[in-house]
This record gives structure tokens, sequence and C-alpha cells, in this order.
């Protein structure tokens, strides 16, 4: 029993060393989209976890925090419920990073051309050189077809 | 019948043989069971003993496990205290109207082996984390650079790109920028800058939030300076990036 025990205490502690030896470990995370905030337009609501524009006639700009650790985002993703034939749902992906007086900035744009009933990706690349992360998204207003949603956002890091 | 018996042999004094037997076997049954205690007992102090040894033992190799973890985690530090050192010796404002490749290659070295020594991947400093950043900016920039000189002029699309630009912009926010567009066939390079350092700054941010159309933009803003450029690609075309594994050469 005893050497059982022992023997399950080490295997943790191996796993544990190189867990922490290993500092080029793939990380994800995923939040959910009550995680963004209204910018403008649109009328902010919420479905479970999830962002919608309760609006009819108008669209919804929100931003929403990235959330990332120490090391580069290698990639990262938007899902959204695109239910408006004639907006797109877009997202922005922004990085910014200063040093002394100077600001490098980027901005990497999606667009869903195609809506329906189902959950899409908006997929973005890595963002190397990023300090603080954020996208901003436009949320479709309300049409016949149904509610658009933004669900959740995901980072993979190392 | 019984009962006179037994009265009898009290009367006499004498123990009977049966009774006699009895009280040997709980004897040898009481020996025997303390035996087994005994051995029980023994059995247990040599394990606990043994359990104390090998604990003692396991505790003494994870000391010296520690000890080496410490001093390969004070020998990180140094190195990280180390690095900053080194790679603050060039400006860490880059000056905008030379693109950055040589201030980049200047620094690619000392960054590498910072970042480079720990094959154990030992976790990056701040320091490191910052400059590892810097580079990659400075890097993107020159990459940008590079395929926007490489382009050759598309003049339909360059000359309604430029027009797009200078009419987005042109809203009395933007008053305090001088602006100068470069386009080709899928990027522009805008050059923006300003003197009035109050109006100044808050009018390139906001130009720099705005850009004319929605497309893959990479820009730099030197408020010491009061200049900045962007990269903009146009539609469905992308901007180049800094392939990381290029960071650690």
């Amino acid at each position: 029993m005893i050497k059982r025990h022992i023997s399950v205490i080490g295997a943790l502690a191996i796993a544990a060393l190189f867990s922490v030896n290993d500092a080029k470990a793939v990380d994800g995370k995923t939040y959910s989209g009550l995680q963004c905030s209204r910018l403008s337009g649109g009328s902010f609501s919420t479905y479970f976890g999830t962002v919608t524009n309760a609006s009819s006639t108008s669209d919804m700009n929100v931003i929403c925090p990235f959330v990332h650790d120490q090391g580069d985002i290698n990639s990262a993703s938007v899902q959204v419920f695109n239910r408006n034939p004639s907006v797109a749902f877009s997202c922005t992906l922004h990085y910014e990073y200063a040093s002394g007086s100077g600001i490098f900035g980027s901005d990497e744009p999606k667009s869903l051309s195609t809506f329906g009933s189902n959950v899409q990706t908006m997929s973005f690349g890595a963002q190397t050189g990023a300090d603080y992360v954020w996208a901003e998204c436009t949320v479709p207003r309300t049409s016949a077809s149904g509610v658009s949603h933004l669900v959740r956002w995901a980072v993979v890091d190392s | 019948m019984t009962p006179s018996k037994t009265m009898d042999t009290r009367r006499s004094g004498s123990i009977p043989a049966e009774t006699t037997l009895d009280i040997e076997r709980k004897v040898r049954r009481r020996h025997a069971v303390t035996a087994i205690l005994g051995i029980t007992l023994a059995g247990g102090l040599v394990a606990s003993l043994y359990q104390t040894r090998r604990a003692a033992g396991q505790i003494e190799r994870a000391t010296g496990e520690l000890a080496s973890l410490r001093s390969g985690l004070s020998r990180v530090e140094q190195e990280s205290r180390r690095a900053p050192l080194i790679v603050q010796v060039p400006s860490r404002a880059p000056d905008v109207s030379v693109e950055p490749t040589a201030r980049a290659n200047a620094v690619a070295a000392p960054v590498a082996d910072s970042a480079a020594a720990p094959e154990t991947h030992a976790p990056l400093s701040n320091e490191q984390i910052h400059e590892r950043r810097r580079l990659a900016n400075e890097r993107r920039t020159e990459l940008c650079s590079d395929a926007h000189a490489s382009e050759t002029r598309d003049n339909q699309w360059a000359t309604q790109a430029e027009q797009s630009i200078m009419t987005a912009h042109a809203g009395p926010e933007f008053q305090p920028l001088r602006v100068t567009t470069d386009c080709r066939s899928t990027i522009c390079r805008i050059e923006f800058s300003y003197t009035d350092p109050v109006t100044g700054p808050e009018a390139a941010r906001k130009f720099l939030a705005t850009p004319a159309w929605k497309g893959s933009q990479f820009y730099y803003l030197d408020q010491e300076h009061q200049k900045g450029f962007s990269y903009l690609a146009r539609e469905s075309a992308q901007l180049p990036t800094v392939d990381r594994a290029t960071l650690s050469d």
C-alpha cells in the first residue's frame, strides 16, 4: 500500500517536474463572450455565456480583451453565430507593444461572409511581439434569420 | 450423583486432572498470544525504522536537488540581470526615418545569447521578454519595408488607395498631422508627423485607430520625435509576420 502511494507521488512529482521545466509548453485558454464590452451601436444583451445584439436596426461594436501569458500568442480565434445574411460578422485582432516613447501596433481583420445556424470560427495567426492584445468585433443586428452571438474567444500561447 | 462427587472433591482439597490441563492450556495460549504480539510489535518497529531511514534518504536527496535548483535559479537571475546591460546600448526609440533593420540586427546576437542560454527551457525574465518583443516588432518593420519596396506600383489601385487615405483623414481631428502616402500593388506606406505636442499625439492615435479600410495594418508611433509610419495592406492581402523561430538565432 505504502509502496503504491510512493509510486503515485513519484509519478506526480516527475510529471510536475517535466511541466515546470518545459517552458515552451503550449497553453490554451478559452473565455466566454461575456468578457466583451459594448463600444458603440446595437443593444447589448446576453444569452447564457454569450453576447448578443438585441437590436434589429443597429450593428453593435464590442471590444474584448485577449488574455495571454508571458510567451507569444501562437494562434487566436473567435467563435460566433452569424445569423444576419446581409451584415458581415467581423473582428479585428489588435496588439500593441510600447517601448520608451515608441508604440508598435498591429491590426489583423477577419470577416465572415456566410451566415447560418451553426457556430463559425474566425482564426488569427501568431501575434509575435504582442504585449497587450484585444479584439474589436461587429455583432450584426438581429434579422429574420435569428440573433447573432459572440460565443467565445480563445488563445493558444507558449 | 455428580453433585455429591463435587462436594467430596472440595472437601479433600485435591485438584482434578482435567482442571490442571485446562489451566496449562490457558497459560500456553497466553504465552502464544504474547509471543505473537511481541513479534508484531517488533516487526512494526523494524518497518517503521526502515521507513524513517528511507524517508530520511529521500529528504536528503530532495535537499540536494533543491540546492541544485537554487543554484540554477541564481544563475538564471544573474543572466537576466546581465541581459539589459547588453541590449540597452542601442536607442530604444527607433528613428522612423530609417527602417530599424540595422538596430534589429545589432541587438539580435546579444538577445539570442541571453535567451538561448537556457537549454533547460528556463523561463525568460521580464527584461528578456521585453527585448524579444521589441526585436520582433523591429523585424516586422524590416519585413514590411522590404515587402513594400519590392512591389511595383499598380497605378489604378494605388491612386485610388492614396485618395481613400487622404479622404478618410481629411477631418479637423487630423488637422495637426502632415501625411504622405506611397501605395504599390498590395501595400501602402503612410508616414505622418506633427509639431503640436498637445493635439498631435491624439490626432496620430486616432489616425492609426481608424485606417482608411479594414486591412492588415502594422504601425509605429514615435512620440518623442513626433512622427510615425504605418503599413496598410490591400483588403484580403496580408502583411508579412515574424517567424518566432528566427528570434532566437
